[in-house]
């Protein structure tokens, strides 16, 4: 419990103003949405001119424009980037934070064992991911409902359920890496790098129509546009991002247990 | 009663660089030991694979009886560790640290903790990162010792404090030692090894050259001898037993000796001294002379 608190204070602010960035950027691109819906029929011109490339990379899908949730699963694409962003963060600091600044001799020389450090972290971990999406949701359901005058809220809460996998898988991922690797100096590259790849890969996977694209990104397992129009998930993606998850946790205590801890 | 700590030919290659080789040595329960050796030998090596921050490649090593790697937790229980360079959280205050060291612990260490703090006069109330690299040692020292350790581990622990603190330091050890505490310290400063241990255990390129009680080695110990003549001597004045390495430059005699010091003596009281210096090796003569030497004359 010492050790779970611990963690939880460490990451309690730069994690309140990630949930504050992921929520907010989603509810202001909502708020363009009455003035977008406005003028709709002009906006599709425009954005059906697009080059296709550059449609996938702003993550449009012009046919789902036309009601208040369609819009909304676009705005969530921002959102879904930067929740990703930081759920990467919380993963690959979450142990090498220790070897860098010097800690683990400290705390690995106490007596609990690795197994119960790495459980204990993983809880507050999973933990700042819940507060995020609690309060992601808290805000944007009503929101989004507010414009869609009830209605589809099934198809607004799977919607807003892929952040919560998103992360999860990001962070899954950085917390293997970072029980791994011998010292990660600086967290941020590592996860600006890896989400990005995966945004670009995603992109890529919708211009060129490539299925087997898809499996390589996590950005395209829940896909708005299948949510959009048959109100649930792919199973198959689905299931394979809980593979991922438990693979990368079941990893990271693997890497963990048997890392070398040298001196700086 | 068990030993404290037993290494059986403790071997540790980081990937092909050596780390340590074949280190075998036990420590008795209530021992203050030494272990002293120059930067790279192994000495941090040997401390993390006790400690479980590392493992060892072959061999193995226990406390109390207990394997260093299965029984981490448990051997942690009993275990106060000090390490070479303390880091500690970003923003904690020290009555932070301490607490939360304490909170690994199964019972109260806070009058330990006042106390502690109060003989090292460290304030409670200062964030850790604002403090000098003496005052974080002394954080460490705390955090060490506020759990009453069974074995305490200490990896270079002086350097960064100042002549009085290590006084201070050396008293708390020893009370600590009284209380019945095992001592294991690293070093490379021959001299506080000197003062404070009974045994000494001495590695030189990861492995172990010497183990010997202190005693012992105070006895064997060379001597370098820097003598100024009033009247030139003849040149193999001073080529009594036990003298090496004599130079002879005009009226200075400059040897090592290890013997009866009496010899010496009395031929230093045949001859009419303008100077006269005899001091304790470094540790690197100690290697150059003592040790390598002795190899070679076997």
């Amino acid at each position: 419990m010492n050790v779970f608190k611990r963690e939880i204070k460490a990451v309690a602010r730069t994690s309140a103003i990630w949930i504050c960035a992921v929520t907010g950027v989603s509810v202001l691109m909502m708020m363009f949405y009455p003035s977008f819906e406005r003028d709709i029929a002009d906006y599709v011109k425009l954005l059906e001119n697009l080059p296709p490339a550059m449609r996938a990379i702003m993550g449009l899908q012009v046919q789902n424009f036309a009601s208040a949730a369609g819009f909304y699963s676009f705005c969530l694409l921002y959102a879904l980037l930067l929740g990703s962003i930081q759920a990467a963060n919380l993963g690959f600091a979450c142990v090498s934070k220790e070897v860098t600044m010097g800690t683990a001799d400290f705390l690995l020389t106490k007596p609990v064992s690795r197994a119960r450090i790495l459980t204990s972290k993983l809880l507050a971990s999973f933990s700042v991911i819940a507060a995020a999406n609690i309060v992601y949701n808290l805000v944007t359901v009503p929101l989004v409902m507010s414009f869609t005058g009830g209605g589809s809220l099934k198809k607004v809460l799977l919607l807003n359920a892929s952040l919560l996998f998103l992360q999860l898988i990001f962070f899954a991922s950085g917390f293997a890496v970072s029980a791994a690797a011998k010292k990660i100096k600086s967290v941020l590259p590592y996860s600006l790098g890896l989400v990005f790849m995966a945004f670009a890969l995603s992109a890529f996977a919708v211009t060129s129509r490539e299925d087997k694209l898809r499996y390589l990104t996590p950005f395209q397992y829940f896909s708005a546009e299948y949510v959009m129009a048959n109100g649930s998930y792919e199973t198959r993606f689905a299931v394979l991002a809980a593979v991922l998850v438990c693979l990368g946790v079941a990893a990271a205590y693997l890497f963990f247990i048997r890392k070398q801890i040298r001196s700086r | 009663m068990p030993y404290a700590i037993e290494t059986q030919n403790l071997t540790k290659y980081y990937g092909k660089a050596r780390g340590i080789i074949d280190v075998t040595f036990q420590v008795e329960p209530g021992e203050m030991f030494g272990f002293i050796g120059p930067n790279g030998a192994g000495k941090s090596t040997t401390i993390r694979t006790l400690l479980s921050l590392i493992y060892p490649t072959s061999g193995t090593a226990k406390i109390f009886s207990l394997d260093c790697r299965r029984d981490a937790p448990e051997i942690a229980k009993r275990v106060g560790y000090l390490p070479g360079e303390v880091f500690y959280y970003d923003g904690m205050k020290v009555r932070d640290l301490l607490d939360y060291s304490a909170s690994f612990y199964k019972k109260d260490c806070k009058d330990r903790i006042r106390e502690l703090a109060g003989r090292m006069e460290l304030d409670l109330n200062k964030k850790i990162d604002d403090l000098s690299f003496g005052n974080k040692k002394k954080v460490g020292i705390v955090q060490g010792l506020l759990h009453s350790p069974d074995l305490i581990i200490l990896d270079e622990p002086t350097s960064g404090l100042d002549p009085l603190m290590q006084q201070i330091f050396f008293d708390l050890i020893e009370q600590e030692n009284k209380r019945g505490a095992t001592v294991f310290m690293s070093s490379h400063i021959l001299g506080e090894v000197q003062r404070l241990c009974d045994r000494v255990a001495i590695i030189k390129d990861g492995r172990l050259v010497k183990l010997e009680r202190i005693a012992d080695l105070r006895q064997s110990s060379f001597k370098r001898f820097h003598i100024e003549t009033a009247r030139p001597l003849p040149a193999d004045y001073f080529a009594v037993e036990g003298v090496r390495e004599l130079e002879v430059n005009g009226l200075t005699h400059n040897f090592l000796f290890r013997g009866d010091i009496n010899t010496v003596a009395a031929k230093l009281a045949g001859a009419e001294l303008a100077n006269f210096s005899a001091e304790e090796p470094d540790l690197e003569e100690i290697f150059l002379h003592y040790y390598t030497g002795e190899a070679q004359a076997q």
